[in-house]
């Protein structure tokens, strides 16, 4: 059989553990606590391709992405061609917690939490569910032929976008379908999560490819950084744990 | 196995894995026409476990259906193409559903859209929802479709891969356990020997099916001493024994690849010799104590193996050390968990030196790899357990093992040998013996080490009566105690070393007589006892190693230490020098030589370099004329003991070093003066080899302190048992990679000769 295309993360020393990098037209797990780079590994992901001149996209969930241009300029990272399908609830979440603090001032604090709670939930119901998503990247890829999408992150789609799904069995069918339908793209993407209760198992980490772990720990007042791949379906890979550093020339895999 | 009429029930009948190792586990495989389940976390091999199974079935002409609920079967056809010619006969039905329609769209009942296609139909491209309709998977349609899958094709092993995606997809409305219940209710119904797949989170946790399957596999991943382990165990598995120990495996294009051989801690993840044949029947894992018993009985002889067939055994040996330790604060059953599990490390290395193949005929054909290819084998067979441990006389052994590890040590060097060989050889043998002569002098008085090595046999007599009066340079000594060769030798170097070092060693290079020699040289050494004021100026005699002890004597010559250096260095080349004759008699001799030549030289170096020679020559030969086998030597012992002590300093690892250095080097300073007496030499060496390991210390850094830790610690008990100061012998051994290292960069005479002075200074700074 015809091997598989790699798809390269643009970090050498990753896509070296990966036996050459992602295999194309695949879904993938990037885990990690918060601060653990998964964001930085995804954009890398994505500019790799824009230096390849491929057709990227960024599902911006977890922060807007004019934030997320501004995180990244001290790499001297260009995102403005990187489209993006802005699916982030924060804004107006941000703005309404500022209306908060102020009214909190104004001893109306209760009421208007209870309003914004009931503002949030009939607000998200539009802007952001699953079903949202789904359609606004089906509208994108059917005039795009992308060759790789970065969510960001997985989890806060679960939190924002799910409140009116308490049904495991509904919000598991949710994310099913929807990397199902990535799966039927074949777009190879990237997918970040906020690590869980590792005591639970999530339908994405069931039905991604392969799933790769960052993780930081303290070694006296120096943070070490490390990046595993669990699992990856289909490649030999290097399952060991491999340390790495943010630098302003991106992440570099040592 | 199955018997081609499903209808017809064979409790007897035994269906094969397709993964042989996992038969074993099962005493002959699964237990036809029920359903089993293989759990573990994503990323473990359970999908290649699973498809082992069908291809089986296929290789014996039966019809198999797997029926994939995550992986698309293209994706799953082209992960597992090394199984092609038979997976393409197996049959899959694409159970996974379709993307979700939220706009209303006739849902069609999924027996009645798909069916089982085998692999080799399956096309490239992943199945495309279509645009009008889709498929909502639920479990009762999958069922029908079962059925009417069976009632078509009469299937003889079906997998579901994976349950758990079952549940989580395929289960609206249903509650998830009495869903799976049911499931597996049916799966028995259809007398078909089914295999389930179901992933597990990190987290153990108990679920309904696990408690329905008739049997389960389950494998674990887990990340242990900073690296990954995988672990396969046969959790439950009804009516039949079977082996319920873990055993590691590794995912290989041929599928899961099982090391019956050793097992896993459930608890620690720590690594254990079978100890049971699995064949034989259900076995509880061994008992510490156990094991630590036939360990330590054996341990010594393999390390002395591996080090001949020249592995790298610094893992072992850093793992004897922590067990030395735990014996000092600890209990005899920690002590034994410890001594298991470098037992499970060395065979885990005769494992894969065994599935490699064979590097070259002689590594092959050597005495020592039969034996440790035999201790694999009965490993496999099961040891029998011998009795409880006993701390006190578990010290002693471990000892022992040391020892026959610090070649090892040595060993290491000798990647750099090469290189250093010759330079040693060429420069310094001269300027090692001195090195060593430093050592000597320092320590006991035995100074007189510097006896011409090459005297040896006659000299060294005298000298170690000579070496009692001599204590007083010790201290400086001490500081090269530390003498921290660096352990990553190269294991072929280390071959050579550790036969020199062994001493038996048949291989023996050369030389000359040590046997008898040592003594002598000894003697020569207190002569030399001058130079040992020079050792303590320049001090580094760190020299070399092992020989360096006996030797010792000759570094006397202070100046040569830096040359020592070198000549340790050139330790591995000892091999070749083997030759190195008249000067580095000690060369002959592989490993011992090593040490020896550069004794040699340092005697060559000065008027008393001669004694060093001789006294260098005298310990190789002992060494040497021992027979090859590790064991013998003991009883001449004395010599090669020390050697082995010495080395083993230097061995420690460089982390240890720093602490143990200074250990040593106030277990030296006592050791020695006891020692001196008995065996002068010795002492003096080691004290040389303290200021080389210093050297090398500050120069490299990590080995040498390990080596100095090592040796600190091992001296202690040693020095206790035997008078003979072997801890400074130790030392220098270790140095010598330094020394080499520093004769290749041509800086060596100087560098050794710094270093050294340092070492004497700062031997606290060392330790």
């Amino acid at each position: 059989m015809e091997e598989i295309a790699r798809v390269s993360i643009g970090i050498p020393g990753l896509d070296r553990m990966l036996g050459g990098g992602l295999l194309a037209g695949r879904p993938y797990l990037v885990t990690g606590g918060v601060g653990s780079g998964k964001t930085l590994l995804g954009l890398s992901f994505l500019l790799e391709g824009l230096r390849r001149n491929e057709e990227v996209l960024l599902v911006a969930v977890d922060e807007p992405p004019s934030e997320i241009v501004e995180n990244v300029r001290e790499f001297g990272w260009d995102l403005s061609t990187i489209r993006t399908l802005d699916a982030n609830p924060g804004t107006k979440a941000i703005r309404r917690l500022a209306d908060v603090q102020e009214i909190k001032a104004l001893g109306e604090v209760r009421s208007m939490r209870e309003l914004t709670a009931e503002a949030r939930r009939t607000g998200e119901s539009e802007d952001i569910s699953v079903q949202s998503i789904h359609l606004k990247l089906r509208q994108q890829m059917s005039g795009h032929p992308f060759s790789r999408v970065l969510v960001d992150s997985i989890t806060s789609i679960r939190r924002f976008a799910m409140k009116a799904s308490p049904d495991p069995q509904a919000e598991r069918t949710e994310i099913q379908s929807l990397l199902r339908f990535l799966s039927e793209q074949e777009v190879t993407t990237l997918i970040t999560a906020t690590p869980g209760n590792p005591g639970l198992l999530t339908a994405e980490e069931i039905l991604t490819r392969g799933e790769i772990l960052l993780t930081r720990k303290w070694v006296g007042d120096r943070s070490v950084r490390q990046l595993k791949i669990v699992r990856v379906r289909g490649s030999a890979h290097d399952p060991e744990r491999r340390p790495f550093a943010i630098t302003n020339q991106g992440i570099i895999v040592g | 196995m199955s018997e081609q009429d499903p209808s017809a029930p064979s409790p007897e009948g035994r269906v094969s894995t397709g993964t042989e190792t996992l038969d074993v586990m099962l005493h002959g495989g699964f237990v036809a026409k029920r359903p089993y389940l293989v759990v573990g976390p994503a990323g473990t091999g359970k999908t290649t476990l699973a498809l082992q199974f069908l291809c089986d079935g296929i290789r014996r002409g039966e019809r198999c259906l797997i029926v994939t609920l995550e992986e698309p079967p293209n994706e799953m056809r082209m992960n597992h193409r090394s199984l092609l010619p038979d997976l393409d006969e197996v049959y899959v039905f694409d159970a996974i559903p379709d993307v979700m329609r939220y706009e209303r769209a006739p849902f069609k009942d999924i027996a009645a859209v798909r069916q089982s296609v085998p692999f080799s139909q399956v096309p490239m491209q992943i199945r495309k929802t279509p645009e009008l309709s889709s498929v909502e998977v639920t479990f009762t349609a999958l069922e029908q479709t079962l059925k009417m899958e069976m009632a078509r094709r009469n299937f003889q092993r079906i997998v579901i891969d994976s349950l758990t995606a079952l549940q989580y997809f395929c289960m609206k409305g249903f509650d998830e356990t009495l869903g799976a219940q049911t499931f597996l209710r049916f799966l028995s119904d259809l007398r078909v020997t089914t295999f389930l797949t179901v992933e597990a989170p990190l987290e153990d946790s108990e679920t309904p099916e696990r408690l329905l399957a008739r049997g389960e596999i389950r494998l674990f991943r887990w990340e242990h001493d900073a690296r990954t382990v995988r672990a396969i165990g046969v959790e439950k598995f009804r009516g039949s024994e079977h082996d319920a120990r873990l055993h590691p495996y590794r995912i290989s294009p041929r599928g899961l690849d099982i090391n019956l051989a050793l097992t896993i801690s459930r608890d620690t993840q720590e690594l254990w010799p079978s100890t049971i044949d699995t064949a034989r029947g259900p076995s509880e894992p061994p008992e510490p104590p156990e094991v630590f018993a036939t360990s330590l009985a054996s341990l010594e002889q393999d390390s002395r193996d591996l080090i001949a067939v020249g592995v790298d055994v610094g893992a072992i040996r850093s793992t004897v050390l922590e067990a030395l330790a735990a014996s000092e604060r600890s209990t005899a059953e920690e002590v034994a968990r410890i001594v298991a599990r470098a037992r499970g490390r060395v065979l885990e290395i005769v494992a894969r030196i065994g599935d490699s193949a064979p590097p070259d005929g002689s590594v092959k054909e050597s005495p020592a790899m039969r034996r440790l290819r035999a201790r694999l084998a009965a490993a496999r067979m099961g040891i029998p357990p011998s009795g409880p441990p006993d701390l006190a006389t578990l010290r002693p052994m471990l000892e022992k093992v040391l020892d026959a590890l610090e070649p090892a040590v040595t060993i290491t060097h000798p990647p750099p040998a090469p290189t250093a060989v010759a330079i040693a050889p060429e420069e310094g043998g001269p300027s090692s013996p001195p090195v060593h002569v430093v050592a000597p002098a320092a320590r006991p008085a035995p100074a007189p080490p510097m006896a011409p090595p090459p005297v040896a046999p006659a000299t060294v007599a005298p000298l170690p009566e000579a070496t009692p009066p001599p204590p007083p340079p010790p201290p400086p000594m001490k500081p090269p105690v530390e003498v921290g060769p660096p352990e990553p030798a190269p294991t072929a170097t280390v071959r050579p070393a550790l036969t020199s070092l062994k001493g038996p060693p048949a291989v023996g290079t050369a030389p000359t007589a040590r046997p008898g020699a040592e003594p002598t040289k000894v003697a020569p050494v207190r002569e030399v006892t001058p130079p040992k004021p020079l050792a303590t100026k320049g001090a580094p005699p760190a020299p070399p190693s092992r020989s360096a002890t006996k030797v010792a004597a000759p570094p006397a010559r202070v100046p040569p230490s830096p040359t020592s250096p070198a000549e340790r260095s050139s330790p591995p080349p000892l091999p070749s020098a083997g030759m190195a004759g008249p000067p580095r008699p000690s060369p002959p001799s592989s490993a011992a030589p090593v040490e020896p030549t550069r004794p040699a030289h340092p005697e060559g170096a000065g008027a008393p370099p001669v004694k060093p020679g001789v006294l260098p020559i005298a310990p190789l030969p002992e060494a040497v004329p021992a027979s090859p086998p590790e064991p013998t030597p003991t009883a001449e012992a004395a010599s090669p003991k020390r050697r082995r002590k010495t080395v083993v300093a230097g061995s420690t690892t460089p982390k240890k070093r720093a602490s143990r250095a200074s250990k040593s080097s106030s277990d030296a300073a006592a050791d020695v003066p006891s020692v001196a007496p008995t065996e002068p030499a010795p002492s003096p060496a080691a004290a040389v080899a303290a200021p080389d390991s210093s050297v090398s210390a500050s120069g490299e850094s990590g080995p040498t302190a390990t080596a100095g830790d090592q040796s600190a610690a091992k001296p202690k008990r040693r020095a206790p048992r035997r008078k003979a100061p072997p801890v400074t012998a130790a030392e220098p051994g270790p140095p010598p990679p330094e020394e080499e290292r520093v004769a290749a960069d041509g800086a060596a005479p100087p560098a050794p000769t710094e270093a050294p002075s340092t070492a004497n200074e700062n031997p606290p700074d060392g330790a």
